[in-house]
């Protein structure tokens, strides 16, 4: 799912335009409810493109340590990802590549790579409270899970609340999701994840609203593991640019194999 | 008067006094000897047992015995380092760390968990050194080798210079990776024992200069729990635990106690033949001497009299006997401490070998024996000396 926070175009305005010209009668009135879908889509495809680049920074911190490593993400369309890890030192080199369902992670010390069995995919990804599947699922929320608008007790004015349920054929470990989304920017400001049991499992908090390249988008994010205390990870974005060209090489496993 | 009479008449008659109280050394000693065994196996088996791996006390953070967690180290392990040093009774201390881990080795995986130890100390606190069968023990410097159990060993297909790959979970939370060559293969039936330098296991999982637990090997085992709670004591600290082996090998332990109880089955069979024995004796001592109580009786000593006469000739008889055993028996399972008698065949437990039976001295052997003997010669006198004491002159007088 965390594909969706890395990558694609922004599409945000061409898909505002075609909501408009979709549904022309709900876009002039601006004091009724809007379109659930048109708000969701918006925050589905925040961060996807064709293709990006990303520099990136994240931070773990749990009850016995703190680390930050630095990265650099390439990604094309839904189904590829590659991460290299540029700092610390002790970290340098590995990386993470991604094509659709499959996940490999290499190891330069080592010169070793490993794919990640599905076993794993609930795993943490390098230690943070990002999951291997958060990386690797091109799961979309307006495809996967049905969605309404909804007030909890504690709603604020100003945001539009929106609640998901996985559909029937959507394998999902969450029973549903809630997201928190401003309604002056139709950015979002927090997602929160529910298990089966309807426990509160983690809360990814988006902040430091920043305009990259003409987009804006929220450069941090924060995930809050509640199960395991103290534990959260934030990602940074340094820097972000959309619809660049990519080498084809990118995604291939020779490529993770090289030692840069 | 009773007791001089009781001391002549074990004079009077040497041959039977002589062969009575040779009965209740014969007893005693088998008795003893018989308890030194036992003594002598089970402080031997501890002993491997204890010198395999585990040590007789074991130090650590609180909790770590029951839910080990790496990042459950000791605090301050220097302080408790010179404290071990200074503490009279204490044989060596060794400081250790343990990860879990992926090895690979070519094509060959499994799951392994590194022991961090310090080659030089370790090897002066258990007997590692001794059970290297192939290829060199570690570097007392810190290398990037390791030394695997047998059973990994064949796992993994690996010998001494294969290259060894670990992936494991560092403390702060980054993915542990790293090639070591392994330098030897330790003779040990555990499936998963990786073993390296403790330093090396300190930057591999990055808890550098951390300790997880510091093994203690005392002078004699015996003192194992009083010494774990004085060490606690001076070390006086509540996140530090400091358990006696009892208590961290708390199956063995069991195990052995019940094992110790069934031997008591056989000693109390030991105790019945010998105490047969003595009353065989002091029965026939007795009934030999019926016409001499009738006399007795006929010069008109009471029978409280004569039963007393019995029993303290029984009494003196057996401190005789038990003071004979006593040095007997000492000779005996101080020879054996030393030689043992051989076992035809090796016999193999937890991959610890005994040769040989081998008895032990200690007060046990020596305080139970002589209770236990006395007990039976005096009992044993009770009933012939209460006959005595009822004996009718006339009819003692006509006997034989």
């Amino acid at each position: 799912m965390k594909i969706r926070f890395i990558l694609t175009p922004w599409l945000a305005v061409p898909a505002l335009i075609i909501c408009h010209l979709l549904f022309p009668l709900l876009a002039p009135a601006e004091d009724t409810l809007p379109d659930v879908q048109t708000i969701i889509d918006h925050v589905d495809r925040l961060y996807r493109s064709e293709s990006s680049y990303a520099e990136m920074e994240m931070t773990v911190v749990s009850e016995h340590w703190e680390r930050t490593i630095s990265m650099n993400a390439w990604t094309e369309g839904l189904e590829k990802t590659f991460i290299d890890i540029t700092s610390p030192k002790k970290d340098k080199g590995i990386a993470t590549l991604r094509r659709d369902t499959e996940m490999w992670n290499y190891f330069p010390k080592i010169n070793k790579v490993m794919k990640v069995p599905p076993s794993m995919m609930m795993g943490s990804w390098m230690g943070s409270d990002f999951t291997n599947d958060d990386l690797v699922k091109e799961s979309s929320l307006i495809r996967d899970y049905s969605y309404e608008l909804y007030t909890p007790d504690d709603a604020e004015e100003g945001y539009y609340y929106v609640e998901l349920k996985p559909k029937e054929e959507t394998p999902s470990v969450w029973g549903r999701i809630t997201i928190v989304v401003s309604k002056d920017t139709f950015l979002p400001v927090s997602e929160s994840y529910y298990d089966e049991k309807d426990r509160k499992m983690r809360h990814l908090i988006f902040s430091e609203v920043k305009d990259f390249g003409g987009r804006t988008i929220p450069s941090v994010l924060e995930m809050v593991s509640l199960n395991k205390e103290g534990h959260r990870t934030v990602i940074r974005y340094k820097e972000i640019e959309f619809d660049v060209p990519l080498d084809k090489d990118v995604f291939t496993l020779r490529n993770l194999r090289k030692r840069r | 008067m009773l007791l001089k009479m009781a001391f002549r008449n074990i004079i009077r008659h040497r041959r039977r006094s002589f062969f009575t109280a040779l009965m209740i050394i014969g007893a005693f000693t088998f008795f003893s000897v018989s308890l030194g065994m036992v003594e002598g196996s089970y402080s031997r088996i501890i002993d491997m047992f204890t010198g395999n791996k585990t040590g007789h006390i074991q130090i650590h953070g609180k909790g770590y015995i029951d839910k080990p967690s790496i990042y459950n180290t000791l605090n301050d392990h220097d302080a408790i380092a010179d404290t071990l040093e200074n503490i009279e009774g204490i044989e060596a201390w060794t400081p250790r760390m343990f990860a879990p881990a992926l090895a690979f080795v070519n094509t060959k995986t499994t799951g392994v968990s590194i022991r961090g130890i310090d080659p030089e100390r370790e090897s002066r606190t258990t007997r590692i050194r001794g059970k290297l069968i192939d290829g060199e023990y570690l570097s007392a410097e810190p290398q990037m080798e390791v030394m695997l159990s047998k059973p990994l060993a064949r796992i993994l297909n690996a010998e001494p210079g294969s290259e060894v790959v670990l992936i494991g979970q560092g403390a702060d939370g980054s993915v542990a990776n790293d090639i070591f060559t392994v330098s030897g293969i330790v003779n040990e039936e555990d499936r998963g024992s990786l073993y390296m330098h403790i330093e090396i296991a300190g930057e591999f999982i990055y808890l550098q200069g951390k300790v997880h637990e510091i093994a203690v090997i005392l002078r004699e085992h015996e003192a194992s729990r009083e010494m774990a709670g004085k060490i606690e004591n001076i070390i006086n600290d509540p996140g530090i635990e400091v358990l006696p082996w009892q208590q961290i090998e708390k199956g063995f332990y069991r195990a052995m106690e019940m094992d110790k109880q069934g031997n008591w089955i056989t000693q109390f069979i030991i105790m019945f033949i010998t105490a047969l024995g003595v009353l065989n004796t002091v029965l026939m001592s007795i009934l030999e001497r019926t016409r001499e109580f009738g006399v007795l009786r006929a010069l008109g000593t009471r029978p409280h009299q004569i039963f007393a006469l019995i029993l303290s000739e029984a009494s003196m008889l057996s401190i005789i006997g038990i003071v004979g055993g006593i040095v007997f028996s000492i000779a005996t399972n101080q020879y054996l401490s030393v030689y043992g008698i051989a076992l035809p065949e090796p016999v193999a437990l937890e991959g610890m070998k005994f040769e040989s039976y081998v008895s032990k001295v200690t007060a046990m052997t020596i305080y139970l024996p002589a209770v236990v003997t006395f007990v039976v010669a005096v009992g044993v006198s009770v009933f012939p000396a209460i006959r005595a004491a009822r004996i009718m002159p006339v009819d003692a007088l006509r006997a034989n």
